[in-house]
């Protein structure tokens, strides 16, 4: 199969009347979902110079995936662009794409053109209301689709670099199909399956609920950004919909444990609880688990560039709450090795992926592609992904992640993973949120956390579970911490100005 | 200090920068973030002695402070 859209139309041609995606008051079925892309998409094609990146300018809601396909339909790639990201970081990404089209809808074309630092930036805008409805001009929509193939790019995610500057993975058709079918057959994804998404549309893990949802026949419910800041209404969202499956960020689940949601309402239909994108605290999860009992766990774990996730671990054992949660081993078709001092390691080293779901480099980047992007150390040819992840393997020869190589540290001859001592803080009960940085020149550490837990009790919870050579020489206690624009901690915010943080508190 | 002033006194520290008074749509309009609220509701609790449960949390409880100040007094009673 060369195509996503082939992938959809068999699942279409299987469930035309039923509810593909749903959410912010709208509702499509399989059949208007294809044939309002296939409108937006011929009005697309008479305007986009050959393959060029279209981007994206639109709420989350479920015309933005009608204007993802349209954009495949048109044969080019889609660029999901973050709405209520700085202007200033958004002209960054459409300046690398040189002139791009832009698709918006008419709640946010006038904010578009507002914006001085879009002046000039764009070749054309089109308003996604003018010609959904078009007419479908089937003849140039079947010879595009007669000369695709699975390498074509289906789009250009864009993610924080660590220079500051945004770098585009490059995600093609075959990488989504092989990705996608693994993601509905790990998780015995079919048309009964309701899933609800919490994750934005310009972030890798949206992908498995997008086409996880797409190939299997289910249904996809957008859950209204509000509700996460009113979490009983999440949960009555959940239940209303008969939701049966979520893959969501840690964050929300340390949310849901801190408010002690369960107590007052209860999810009752999910069978399928699935989470990525940041390190599990197993204090969260052992929250879910005692409380939904009946639900299957998985921890999945990946960058970007191997199109969402390489490596997953079905939960199959109890862990205290201070215990780390493996991240598994290698999904079906792939291949995942750990790599130190020039050696394949059976112990530790640095992740590399090979396989179908690794992705075509970055966009107009050679520099950090061929960085990351590099030719199988082991020998041969081929082409794998260096994730600059640090790996052991347990005693069950399972995968467990130490941190990335970018913040393991070495004190005083002793290496340490920052990521451990995060973990260690997280155990106490008071604690929302905490991210552990080094000051370089004066060879210390400093945690900074969110909670309401004081500095000096979280202090003696640390001396408890770390050794004295891992302990923090400043612990300090912000109102929130920073996050950057894919809902993380941003860890490099802090290591670049952690005196300011520590001086003000904030 | 009476209720309204020691109100936004706690908004403030949450989240400095906003005019209080005159804001309408403190959460419709996403000025008040989920971190935000988890914040506020903690020093809201601990300054007013009462205790905000997750069911008490809802959008127009919050969008104002005569919304939360009526959230407030309906908890002290």
């Amino acid at each position: 199969m060369e195509s996503i859209l082939m992938k959809i139309e068999e699942t279409a041609a299987l469930y035309p009347s039923k509810e593909a995606v749903v959410g912010e008051g709208l509702s499509y079925t399989y059949e208007d979902l294809l044939l309002s892309a296939k409108a937006l998409a011929s009005h697309l094609v008479s305007v986009n110079e050959s393959n060029k990146p279209i981007a994206l300018y639109m709420s989350k809601t479920p015309r933005e995936i009608v204007a993802m396909l349209a954009v495949l339909y048109s044969g080019a790639p889609y660029v999901v662009l973050d709405i209520v990201s700085p202007a200033d970081r958004l002209s960054v990404i459409l300046e690398t794409l040189d002139h791009p089209l832009v698709v918006s809808d008419q709640e946010n074309l006038a904010a578009f053109q507002k914006e001085k630092a879009f002046d000039g930036i764009t070749s054309d805008l089109i308003c996604y209301d003018d010609f959904v409805k078009g007419k479908i001009d089937f003849q140039s929509l079947q010879a595009i689709r007669k000369d695709a193939s699975s390498g074509d790019l289906a789009y250009i995610l864009f993610t924080s670099g660590s220079t500051g500057k945004p770098k585009g993975a490059l995600i093609s058709h075959g990488n989504v199909l092989s990705y996608g079918q693994w993601f509905v057959d790990c998780f015995h994804l079919g048309q009964d399956s309701r899933l609800a998404n919490q994750t934005p549309f310009y972030f890798s893990m949206s992908v498995s609920d997008i086409y996880g949802t797409l190939f299997s026949g289910a249904t996809l419910y957008i859950i209204p950004r509000l509700y996460f800041s009113f979490p009983a209404k999440l949960i009555r969202y959940l239940n209303d919909n008969r939701i049966n499956t979520i893959y969501w960020v840690p964050s929300v689940f340390a949310l849901i444990d801190y408010y002690d949601l369960f107590s007052f309402v209860k999810p009752l239909f999910l069978t399928t609880v699935l989470f990525a994108g940041e390190v599990m605290a197993n204090k969260h999860l052992n929250y879910f688990r005692s409380r939904v009992p009946e639900a299957h766990y998985a921890n999945l774990f990946g960058p970007t560039e191997t199109t969402d996730i390489c490596t997953y671990y079905k939960v199959n054992r109890s862990f205290s709450d201070g215990e780390p949660l493996p991240i598994g081993r290698a999904c079906e078709g792939l291949e995942v090795f750990l790599f130190k001092d020039g050696l394949v390691s059976k112990s530790e080293g640095e992740m590399y992926v090979a396989g179908p779901f690794v992705g075509k480099g970055y966009y107009h980047n050679e520099e950090k592609s061929s960085e990351c992007f590099v030719k199988d150390p082991r020998g041969g040819k081929k082409i794998v992904y260096k994730t600059g992840d640090l790996c052991h393997y347990n005693q069950y020869g399972e995968l467990m992640f130490d941190g990335r190589a970018d913040f393991q540290i070495k004190r005083h001859g002793f290496r340490i993973e920052l990521g451990e001592i995060e973990t260690a803080a997280i155990t106490n009960s008071g604690l929302m949120n905490v991210v552990a940085i080094y000051d370089q020149e004066k060879e210390e550490i400093v945690l900074f956390y969110e909670g309401k837990v004081g500095e000096e009790e979280l202090r003696q919870t640390l001396v408890e579970k770390v050794p004295p050579y891992m302990m923090p020489e400043h612990i300090k206690q912000v109102r929130r911490l920073i996050y950057n624009a894919n809902g993380k901690i941003d860890r490099h915010y802090y290591k670049d100005h952690f005196l300011e943080v520590l001086e003000k508190g904030e | 200090m009476n209720e309204k002033e020691q109100l936004i006194e706690v908004l403030n520290a949450v989240k400095p920068g906003i005019d209080y008074e005159k804001e309408q749509h403190l959460v419709t309009d996403h000025i008040l973030t989920s971190f935000d609220i988890v914040m506020l509701v903690a020093q809201i609790n601990e300054a007013f002695s009462i205790e905000l449960t997750p069911l008490d949390l809802e959008p127009e409880n919050f969008d104002n402070v005569e919304a939360l100040l009526t959230l407030i007094k309906s908890k002290e009673a």
